[in-house]
């Protein structure tokens, strides 16, 4: 009886994939990720801007791979070893699949609606909807994100644009 | 099931694979027929085939399929008493027959065999049979006059109608079996999609490439029915041969050698079947240039401008992509020319003589535009209102190739479409430079140089070039063209470090770039980019190397292109 009540939880959208990345703590509504794997070295792309890995492929797709300092500029100081790192593969709005490296995976954790306080402005690209707010667990405060969000406002393109005109 | 409805589901399995072996051996047979084995024991060998599959259909009591057999039987004794042997009638009707079965057998497998297949199979040998029985008596009738020496004189001139009628069956055979090829049907679809174009009024609803985007889908949709009918065949035909691979392997007492021309006769399958799949997104480009030419002739009727087109393609195909990819540049361009000579002549009949090449270069077409010009004037008109560098890029990016304009003999515009033959399975060259490992398509090097063969010199400060063959080109590394997010490391402006140099040309400049280590080229499928990637200057797609690991494809075009516009501001500030 208790399982049962546990995944009513699950399938409602307060799960949360839980991460650390850059020294902070991260979370993601577990219906956004396809599933995590170990890091992999992806192939670098040419004028592509500064955290964009690259691409690799999985199971026979060519898929994305970034670093959430992609997003958020700020976490680039703290740098993990690779062997520790993960990649949460996420779905995009369109249907594509992006590989987002992060430090650690903390793991699965539930928060009731009303524990999700307003978006804690660590990035701009939080503002622009991607952010869902921040929440407490027993890892301590994660800022929420909303990865399908993000990958589909991407455009590898826009920052090596400038690159090229320089 | 009907008459098979009584057999058990481990009698079916048991005849299944029986069956299926000695199909496969049908089938080994006849590529040893092919190959040139002694035809009389090869033919022997498929009625002893043929005579134990009837054994086994004791299993389960088919009766179309025993009867088949028996009237098939029936024709290779006919066959083996005719003297010489035919067997290049022979032999694609046992292939066809085999194949027939095969097929029986699959769907039997599926709970649907095609009966009505086998049943006509039947009837086209009995009728051969039939043919063949008066052939016999032709000829005993021959070989009894022949014995008579009053009668040689008519003798000789009787068998005339006899072999008239050997062949009419021999036609006959191959009419009536032989599949229509993907392209025989294409051209047949094209055909009649050609009357319909020729006396319609144009459609006055739909845009200039709405038009041509209308027409493309009929022609794939059907195209692609009967090319996946071809493919299913094959992939059967490869499923019951891999049945008959493994009873050869389990026996374990069956030659090498047999096993091995049972591989290659799957690889030719294979290889047949990889290009059938390409073949179904091929379009002919007569048909794109019929339509371009009669929507030309629309633009230029309503200002009065004549229009007439020679051209000559040669039959070739090309994706359908490629050729919607082609359609904006290239009507944008020749819509330029006829807006120009309009607007030139002062009298309203004035005309434009379009004369359309293509023509195969190795793994890409070169389609030639000739426009001669009485006015040289117009020429710089038309250069001036179309963006060149522009749809360049965008031919480049969409369709992996190069658009070149230029004028030549000063009254001449020669407009030069390059793009890939198949962008699907195009030559593929991997090539390292800056620790990195990149991928080009191979249509765009115009030479590869080795480093001993050329030497190189400073220019203009920190700018390099290279002298190779008589001619002096701009020097670059190769992954000096776009940005890998660290400084590449060059120990002097002069030094050129790079083991080949490849030549790419851009328009009418060639220009060099260093690269380390240069594979040889392979045909391969390109990935496209994911959407987010699109948009990235110099990235075509992705191939999968030998690892797994993904590896660019890069638009040395393009990015050549903005390469020497940014060297050239260099220059000039």
């Amino acid at each position: 009886m208790m399982v049962a009540r546990h995944q009513t939880h699950f399938e409602e959208k307060n799960a949360f994939l839980l991460y650390h990345d850059g020294g902070h703590l991260f979370g993601t509504p577990l219906s956004q990720v396809k599933e995590v794997i170990p890091f992999r070295q992806p192939r670098k792309l040419p004028n592509t801007p500064d955290g964009y890995l690259g691409v690799m492929s999985l199971r026979g797709e060519v898929i994305g791979v970034v670093a959430l300092s992609y997003w958020f500029p700020s976490l680039k100081a703290e740098q993990q070893s690779v062997l520790m790192q993960s990649m949460i593969i996420a779905h995009g709005i369109s249907g594509e699949t992006l590989a987002v490296v992060v430090d650690t995976i903390d793991g699965v954790a539930l928060a009731e609606s009303n524990e999700v306080v307003p978006p804690v402005s660590i990035s701009p690209a939080l503002a622009h909807g991607a952010g869902h707010g921040a929440a407490k667990f027993a890892q301590g405060v994660a800022t929420l994100i909303d990865l399908r969000q993000l990958c589909a406002s991407m455009d590898a393109s826009l920052q090596s644009k400038s690159a090229l005109a320089g | 099931m009907g008459p098979l409805g009584s057999t058990t589901p481990k009698r079916m399995d048991e005849f299944l694979n029986e069956a299926a072996a000695l199909v496969g051996q049908w089938d080994a047979v006849c590529c040893a027929l092919e190959a040139g084995r002694e035809p009389r024991s090869a033919l022997q060998d498929v009625s002893t085939t043929i005579l134990a599959l009837k054994r086994s259909n004791r299993a389960i009591e088919c009766e179309l399929f025993s009867k088949t057999l028996s009237v098939l039987g029936e024709y290779l004794r006919l066959v083996l008493k005719l003297d010489p042997l035919p067997i290049a009638d022979a032999l694609p009707t046992l292939m066809t027959s085999q194949s027939i079965f095969f097929r029986w057998l699959m769907g039997l497998r599926m709970g649907s065999p095609p009966d009505e297949d086998l049943a006509a199979l039947r009837e086209t040998i009995a009728s051969h049979n039939d043919a063949m029985y008066q052939v016999l008596e032709e000829q005993k009738l021959r070989e009894s006059t022949l014995a008579t020496p009053i009668d040689r004189t008519s003798a000789v001139e009787k068998p005339k109608p006899v072999e008239a009628d050997k062949t009419t069956s021999r036609l006959e055979i191959s009419q009536e079996w032989s599949v229509p090829t993907s392209l025989e049907m294409a051209s047949s679809i094209e055909a009649d999609q050609e009357a319909d174009v020729t006396p319609e009024a144009p459609n006055e609803s739909l845009t200039d490439k709405d038009q041509f985007r209308s027409k493309q889908p009929d022609v794939i949709a059907e195209k692609t029915n009967i090319v996946s009918d071809e493919i299913y065949e094959l992939v059967a035909q490869i499923f019951m041969q891999q049945g008959y691979l493994e009873h050869l392997i389990q026996k374990d007492d069956h030659p090498k050698r047999d096993l091995l021309r049972m591989i290659a006769r799957h690889s030719r399958m294979i290889s047949s079947m990889v290009g059938k799949i390409v073949s179904l997104q091929l379009v002919k480009t007569e048909t794109f240039f019929d339509q371009l030419s009669y929507f030309l002739q629309e633009s230029a009727r309503a200002r009065g401008v004549l229009v007439s087109c020679e051209c000559d393609v040669e039959g070739l195909e090309l994706e359908a992509e490629t050729l919607e990819a082609l359609w904006e540049p290239m009507s944008q361009i020749l819509c330029k020319i006829i807006e120009v000579t309009s607007e030139r002549t002062q009298e309203r009949d004035s005309s434009v003589r379009l004369r359309i090449r293509g023509r195969s270069e190795g793994a890409s077409v070169r389609f030639s535009i000739t426009c001669p010009f009485p006015d040289p004037t117009v020429f710089k008109s038309v250069l001036d209102r179309v963006p060149v560098a522009e749809t360049a890029l965008s031919l480049s990016k969409m369709a992996g190739g190069t658009l070149h304009l230029s004028l030549e003999a000063e009254q001449v515009c020669q407009l030069n479409f390059v793009v890939p033959l198949s962008k699907r399975f195009p030559e593929i060259v991997f090539l390292s430079s800056g620790g990195e490992l990149f991928a080009v398509h191979r249509h765009v090097m115009r030479d590869v140089i080795e480093r001993e063969a050329f030497n190189s010199y400073a220019f203009q400060g920190d700018q390099r070039v290279i002298e190779v063959g008589g001619g002096i080109f701009p020097f670059t590394s190769f992954s000096d063209l776009f940005d890998m997010g660290a400084p590449l490391s060059i120990n002097s402006p002069v030094d050129v470090h790079c083991g080949q140099a490849i030549l790419v040309q851009f328009g009418n400049d060639t220009i060099a770039l260093g690269v380390d280590e240069i594979s040889t080229p392979a045909r391969m499928i390109v990935k496209p980019l994911q959407k987010h990637l699109e948009r990235v200057p110099g990235l075509c797609g992705t191939v999968v190397a030998g690892d797994g690991s993904p590896v660019p494809v890069i638009d040395v075009v393009g990015l050549v292109g903005i390469h020497l516009a940014k060297r050239r501001m260099k220059v000039a500030a």
